[in-house]
């Protein structure tokens, strides 16, 4: 009789490695870093530009910014822009999150020569014409407007204020005159200063073949494409007091989005993978004490996350969720037992070894294959860092005990250093 | 090329095996063929409702997630109107934790009341969540019913009625299971570095056990050939109005699929389409403006949406949307749009590939409609697209009498 009682047994790999990418450099200097894997005959570029942030307004600027890169070059509008890479089946995205603006390139082998001299143009000659601009900020103010009608989304610009501050780009709120004022002389400056061979680093992810290092040197390795790197150094985050609780009443609201948390520390810091193994008792995965209580025993939401994120000048830890306005307060008092929980009593050990199996298990995901593996190594480069880090972050999460884990609530998470927003 | 082999059980249960040596996590995916269509009409939203009840603990399994997520896994599911789709992913050594898992909750389940009454609420929170706390949050929830008179597409996966789940008794949710939950329902897909033997003796010795089930032979309504435009106006809360307009097309496996499919990416798909150009960059009526299909099992839906900017009007947003629509069938496109779409088609199916648990779902699903060989013939089938195909899949579909459009206004 086949036994359906006892789990089978199992077996968490003890170490998870990464190999260090193959690196070069471009003959002005652009280092390049590999994952080569034969298995498609596709190729993925990254080019990674660090941001400056020294201006308040530059989440808006350089989310502008990078999405108009294909938007005309002084010999290509951007309806031949757009023509020329997708006679090639290529996908381009040109982005830009809080420290870096990367332009992602994906393409078939076979037609990577041929595309690249476009790719080229964009990334090194564009220039954001006045008419493009014109629709683009009218297109994006639009979004904007229809999306300041969810609850999530007036939560999440809200709390990043409260947490880092108006004065500095992570926590600037966007407002719809901001899209107004924007000009076009903004955005030359800020791709002036950003896009620039002095200040970028290429990885490649794919079948690399062996003349791709040198295809990509042909078109990005001269010198004609140095930028004036800021001069001026970058805006500090505020030190800010902790503000009162806040419920923004939203008219017809059915549901309140909750946030409550703190700026936090990044990556970089010591006590980061130990609170990464707290978070994820907390609020970090299915099985999380957040999502048991609120959800899977109380019914209150469709979901409740914590989540740390790290940036490169600072980070936050945030509770999020949302629940039926009537529901409001019962959820607000159950993830503040919730902490109190955290920071008087010791995690119990089978609950530990599960999460700590459960990192093991994510680790093992984000790491799988060349192109989960590129991703990470991306995430470790914005602070230099290098695979070497993952063998610490096994390990430490190896070491963490239930005690550590208190002490770290104690530290991290004492109430009155928590932030409490409602909008709903 | 997605390399594959595939067994069955004598219970029924089709197994495929993928092996990617590269990898050091496995894939597991378990279709079962069971979706939103195959409700009552009285009691819409089950086959949703019920995918959050596979996770209250099985017959000998008090919690799905805790051993699995032990053992270093991770897992979802989604459910929609043709299919139930629940997957995982585990590190290579622990996969006999999930047969273990997945076997147990096909086998039966606990049913208990409390997981019922808590997953009733969280399904409630989430209808709130999706669909009245989003701005045009109810948008396909007025489309299906307008779209569809007869076929039950016309309620969404989430229910018709959200009384529907408030009223789900224990002994519905049983016979549910007891009708759908079988092995002869279901298609597993194991991707990984695994050897065919090896997901033999697993599957053999887990799901073996489990007794076939009766027989479900689906008899679904046909939706009638529509005769007459339709048509729909709302006003919401909202900050600017919105234009739908849907139009039925072929089923998922119908030849003239590809070319329905093309024939959107022409009219929508990045920024060298017909939409951005002519609608986005020329005219500055819209923010927004999309096509895109359903791709349904049974005869599903291609769809036209737009946002349009403040002080828009709405008959304009119309015009000028039939007019690029009516020289889709009126015109060939050209050779250099169809060449654009086939190669970017043939890239994404290539990227595609990179993905283990995106191997698995789709290996599954193409299984489920006609034999998984099928996978590996797609390119073809959308590289022998040509412009008279895609003109006469348009001259088929954008016709007035096959369309229902909806007016969203803002307040």
């Amino acid at each position: 009789m086949l036994d359906r009682i006892t789990p089978p047994a199992f077996k968490i790999p003890e170490s998870v490695e990464i190999n260090e990418p193959n690196r070069s450099e471009l003959s002005n200097g652009i280092p390049v870093y590999c994952f080569h894997s034969e298995k498609q005959d596709l190729v993925k570029i990254d080019f990674i530009f660090d941001l400056n942030h020294n201006s308040e307004k530059l989440a808006l600027v350089s989310s502008i910014g990078s999405s108009m890169l294909n938007e005309g070059t002084s010999e290509k509008n951007s309806e031949e822009i757009a023509n020329e890479i997708d006679h090639y089946g290529a996908f381009l995205r040109t982005q830009s999150s809080k420290d870096t603006a990367v332009v992602t390139l994906y393409c078939l082998n076979k037609h990577l020569e041929s595309v690249l001299p476009v790719i080229e143009q964009v990334v090194k000659d564009s220039v954001f014409p006045e008419k493009e601009l014109e629709i683009t900020l009218k297109n994006a103010k639009q979004k904007f407007l229809v999306r300041l009608d969810e609850v999530d989304f007036l939560a999440h610009l809200e709390f990043n204020r409260d947490v880092f501050g108006s004065s500095h780009a992570y926590g600037f709120k966007v407002e719809q005159k901001d899209y107004d004022e924007l000009t076009r002389q903004n955005l030359l400056d800020f791709y002036k200063r950003t896009y620039g061979s002095n200040n970028c680093k290429i990885m490649l992810t794919g079948n690399i073949r062996s003349n791709s290092v040198e295809l990509i040197g042909r078109h990005f390795g001269g010198v004609d494409w140095g930028v004036e790197l800021d001069e001026q150094s970058e805006i500090e985050i505020p030190l800010l007091s902790k503000l009162e609780p806040k419920h923004i009443k939203k008219r017809g609201a059915v549901q309140c989005a909750i946030r409550i948390g703190k700026r936090m520390i990044n990556k970089t810091h010591e006590d980061y993978t130990k609170l990464q193994v707290l978070n994820t008792v907390f609020g970090g995965y299915f099985g999380s004490r957040l999502m048991s209580n609120l959800r899977e025993d109380k019914g209150l939401t469709y979901g409740i996350y914590s989540a740390l994120q790290s940036y490169k000048n600072g980070g936050c830890f945030v509770v999020a969720m949302e629940t039926g306005v009537e529901n409001n307060q019962i959820a607000l008092d159950e993830i503040y037992s919730e902490f109190k929980r955290l920071r008087e009593q010791t995690i119990d050990a089978k609950e530990l070894e599960l999460v700590k199996n459960y990192l093991f298990g994510e680790i093992l995901r984000s790491t799988d294959g060349i192109f989960a593996t590129s991703d990470y190594y991306k995430g470790l480069l914005l602070y230099d860092l290098n695979s070497n880090y993952l063998s610490g972050v096994m390990k430490t999460i190896n070491e963490t005990n239930p005690l550590e884990l208190q002490e770290l609530a104690q530290k991290y998470f004492s109430e009155d250093t928590l932030q409490e927003l409602v909008v709903g | 090329m997605i390399d594959f082999e595939k067994f069955e059980l004598e219970n029924g249960l089709r197994v495929i095996v993928h092996k990617d040596e590269t990898t050091e996590v496995v894939a597991m995916n378990l279709l079962y063929d069971v979706g939103a269509r195959d409700e009552e009409a009285e009691r819409t939203g089950f086959a949703h409702l019920f995918e959050h009840l596979m996770f209250g603990g099985s017959v000998n399994i008090a919690d799905y997630d805790e051993p699995l997520e032990m053992a270093g896994g991770d897992n979802n599911a989604f459910t929609t109107n043709d299919i139930t789709n629940y997957y995982l992913t585990i590190p290579l050594n622990n996969i006999e934790t999930g047969f273990w898992l997945e076997s147990d909750r096909m086998l039966s389940l606990v049913f208990s009341e409390k997981s019922l009454e808590v997953q009733r609420q969280v399904v409630i929170e989430e209808y709130k969540q999706r669909y009245l706390n989003q701005p045009y949050g109810d948008d396909w929830l007025l489309l299906r019913p307008m779209a569809y008179k007869e076929h039950p597409y016309k309620w969404p996966t989430i229910g018709e009625d959200i009384r529907h789940i408030e009223d789900a008794t224990m002994d519905e949710v049983k016979s549910f299971f007891n009708k759908f939950y079988c092995p002869n329902n279901a298609i597993l897909c194991v991707a990984g570095n695994v050897d065919l033997d090896q997901i033999k003796a697993l599957s053999e010795k887990w799901f073996g056990p489990i007794p076939r089930g009766n027989e479900y032979v689906r008899s679904l309504t046909k939706e009638p050939d529509q005769t007459e435009s339709r048509s729909m106006e709302v006003k919401r809360d909202v900050p600017v109005d919105a234009f739908y307009k849907v139009y039925h097309m072929c089923e998922r496996i119908n030849d003239d699929f590809y070319s329905t499919d093309l024939m959107s990416d022409i009219l929508s798909g990045g920024r060298s389409s017909r939409f951005h150009i002519e609608l986005l960059k020329k005219k500055t009526l819209f923010s927004e403006v999309d096509a895109y299909i359903t791709a349904d099992s049974d005869t599903g839906l291609f769809v036209v949406t737009a946002r349009l900017h403040k002080g828009g009007d709405m008959k304009e947003a119309e015009k000028v949307i039939d007019e690029e629509l009516a020289r889709m069938t009126n015109e060939f496109v050209t050779d250099q749009e169809l060449h654009r779409v086939k190669n970017k088609m043939e890239s994404m199916l290539v990227f595609q590939e990179i993905n283990l648990l995106n191997k698995a779902m789709n290996l599954c699903s193409h299984e489920l409609m006609w034999g998984a060989d099928n996978i590996n013939g797609e390119v073809e089938k959308y590289l022998n697209v040509t412009k008279e195909s895609i003109s006469k899949v348009a001259k088929e579909i954008f016709r007035q009498e096959n369309s229902s459009t909806l007016y969203y206004y803002a307040n």
